[in-house]
């Protein structure tokens, strides 16, 4: 079972080197996956393998360079859903999040892992740069 | 809690920031934005017109009702799971902490020529750009009978507030073992899982206060949204209880009878006890005093921006817009607005442009803490917003409890997210 509250960053999990923020993300669907949460044994199923550790690092290096303002018009992909101040159990709230953490997660969606459909198509069509910038945004608008 | 202006950019409400107004590029001192409609995506554009414009653009939102009952989570109302309360919302943020001039009014008529909106009550406003985001309007004359006053009998309940209150208070107020009719409408319509999301809350409702009644569902489509999830719920939740009548079986609907509660299809006649008559739709009728629709009463626009194919100055979002694959759902208009008050703002204060994309998702409710949901993220191309190919989702049958309510509890904080994206 997820924590209930969910709206500080998430438990990040370590595999292969890579910090994966992924818990929280993906809400109840993926924490209550039966044999426990994908998180922590994503060789489970090999098409969830996450993302390549040299892509993930690729990404990050992106951070620094990217476009808060360019993230704000994107994110009204997430703000839909994702309500600053939810503490709901169902979606999370990503406002304040480290950039590491948003970045990380939206790469483990993008590489398929995750239980969460809605959240896989929305990371599927999102390039390094535009992960950046929303990690960067939602970083940016920390209380 | 709601925070604005952390960085500087996201701006703050409106009021005490005229000062740092940015260069107004049309000439004068303050560029104006009017948005006609204060629903999901006029709200929406307003909101953020005024927000991300911080106080350089002058925005101005006509909605005549003092307060937005959602249609959404109305099906979830008549099936006991929301009281009514809860899905009304106030404008009163988005005057005091935004700054924008809400004017509760009807826009009458929109003079192109002079770009200035006339209002019902006699005075009107200019504008340097127009949205326009109004909904849907029934069809006159598409179904015999069914006029202005045979709603009060049989309501089309598609639009908030008192229309589902009426249809609720008729369904309890049926007789024992008394039947339901609802006629579904023909595509395209707002809301594609909507009338078999409200079939399934009625059902619902009536097991448990009258489980001999009968529903019978007039259906002028062969296929619908979602149908092998609700076709699977009503067969194991609510056995015997629902019929599904496509008109390729008893003929389209030739007429509806509101005194003798009689509907009548080409083969066959129903006397109904409560129904619920959902007729075809077209854009909101300011949208055809505007001239921007087109021959099936749609409004044209470019996917690039939501932009009247008609008028440069003009932008249709929603429910009214023809506008290629996107579903006529709240989530679309709330995601077509942010494109378009992104636009606006650009072209009025030299902000900067992104290239435009769109996303959906609809949940539904089949039973309690029974979700289920369907989505797809879009894309602008020359001849309409397209399908992201392979972006498609939706629910599968068989699914279990534990997912089926965790998906029930993503529908409520999206409920409460898009309201506050809304509305502030
Ligand atoms: C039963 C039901 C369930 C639904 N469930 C969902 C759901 O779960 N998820 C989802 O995403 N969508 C859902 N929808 C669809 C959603 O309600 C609409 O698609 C959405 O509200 C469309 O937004 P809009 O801005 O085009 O129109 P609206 O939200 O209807 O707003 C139009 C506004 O314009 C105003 N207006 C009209 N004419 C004028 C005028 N001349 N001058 C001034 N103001 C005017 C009206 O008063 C109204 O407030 C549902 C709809 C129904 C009927």
């Amino acid at each position: 079972m997820a924590p209930a509250d969910t709206r500080h960053p998430p438990h990040s999990v370590r595999i292969g080197g890579a910090i994966l923020g992924l818990l929280l993300l993906a809400g109840p669907a993926l924490a209550e996956e039966p044999g426990g949460p994908v998180a922590e044994e994503p060789a489970a199923s090999p098409a969830a393998a996450g993302p390549d550790e040299a892509d993930l690092d690729r990404l990050l290096a992106l951070l620094p360079e990217a476009d808060p303002e360019w993230g704000a018009f994107l994110s009204g992909d997430c703000t839909a859903c994702h309500r600053e101040g939810a503490g709901g159990e169902g979606i999370p709230d990503i406002v304040g999040w480290p950039a590491e953490a948003i970045a990380t997660s939206l790469a483990a969606y993008r590489s398929g892992l995750g239980e969460n459909p809605t959240m896989r198509t929305m990371a599927q069509r999102l390039s390094d740069e535009e992960i950046a910038a929303l990690a960067v945004y939602f970083e940016s608008r920390a209380p | 809690m709601r925070r604005i202006g952390r960085r500087g950019f996201l701006g703050a409400g409106a009021a005490g920031l005229a000062v740092l107004a940015a260069p107004a590029v049309l000439g004068q001192a303050r560029p104006r934005a009017v948005v006609v409609g204060g629903g999901s995506g006029g709200a929406t554009a307003a909101r953020y017109l005024a927000r991300d414009g911080a106080g350089a653009i002058d925005v101005t939102l006509i909605e005549p009702a003092r307060r937005y009952d959602t249609c959404y989570f109305g099906n979830l109302y008549i099936g006991g799971f929301r009281d009514l309360e809860s899905l009304g919302h106030s404008y009163a943020r988005l005057a005091t902490e935004y700054g924008i001039n809400v004017v509760h009014d009807w826009a009458d008529a929109i003079d192109r020529d002079a770009r200035e909106v006339r209002l019902a009550s006699g005075g009107s406003v200019p504008y340097d750009r127009l949205i326009l985001s109004p909904g849907i309007a029934f069809r006159q004359d598409a179904i015999e009978g069914w006029d202005i006053a045979a709603l009060a009998r049989m309501p089309h309940a598609y639009t908030g507030g008192t229309q589902v209150a009426l249809l609720r208070a008729q369904i309890e107020a049926m007789p024992p073992g008394g039947l339901f009719v609802m006629v579904a409408p023909p595509n395209p319509y707002r809301c594609p899982p909507g009338p078999y999301e409200r079939i399934s809350m009625i059902a619902h409702l009536l097991s448990g206060t009258n489980p001999t009644a009968k529903i019978v569902l007039i259906d002028p489509k062969e296929t619908f949204s979602k149908q092998a999830l609700f076709e699977e719920a009503w067969g194991t939740l609510y056995p015997g209880m629902i019929d599904r009548l496509p008109t390729d079986l008893v003929g389209p609907v030739e007429r509806v009878d509101a005194g003798t509660m009689e509907i009548v299809t080409a083969t066959e006649t129903f006397r109904a006890d409560a129904a619920n008559i959902i007729g075809p739709q077209e854009a909101g009728r300011i949208a055809h005093r505007a001239g921007l629709v087109n021959e099936a009463g749609w409004v044209p626009v470019s996917a690039f921006d939501m932009r009247s194919r008609e008028d440069e100055a003009i932008f249709v979002l929603g429910d009214s817009a023809q506008q290629g694959d996107m579903p006529k759902s709240a989530y679309a208009a709330n995601s077509q607005a942010k494109v378009a008050a992104m636009v606006v703002r650009s072209e009025l204060t030299g902000s900067r442009a992104f290239p435009a994309r769109y996303a959906n998702t609809c949940w539904s409710l089949l039973g309690p803490e029974n979700g289920v949901k369907i989505g797809a993220t879009y894309e602008p191309t020359e001849e309409k917003i397209a399908t992201v190919e392979g972006s498609n989702f939706v629910s599968q049958t068989g699914e279990d409890a534990e997912l089926r309510a965790a998906t029930y509890r993503e529908s409520l904080d999206w409920y409460d997210a898009i309201v506050a994206d809304m509305f502030g």
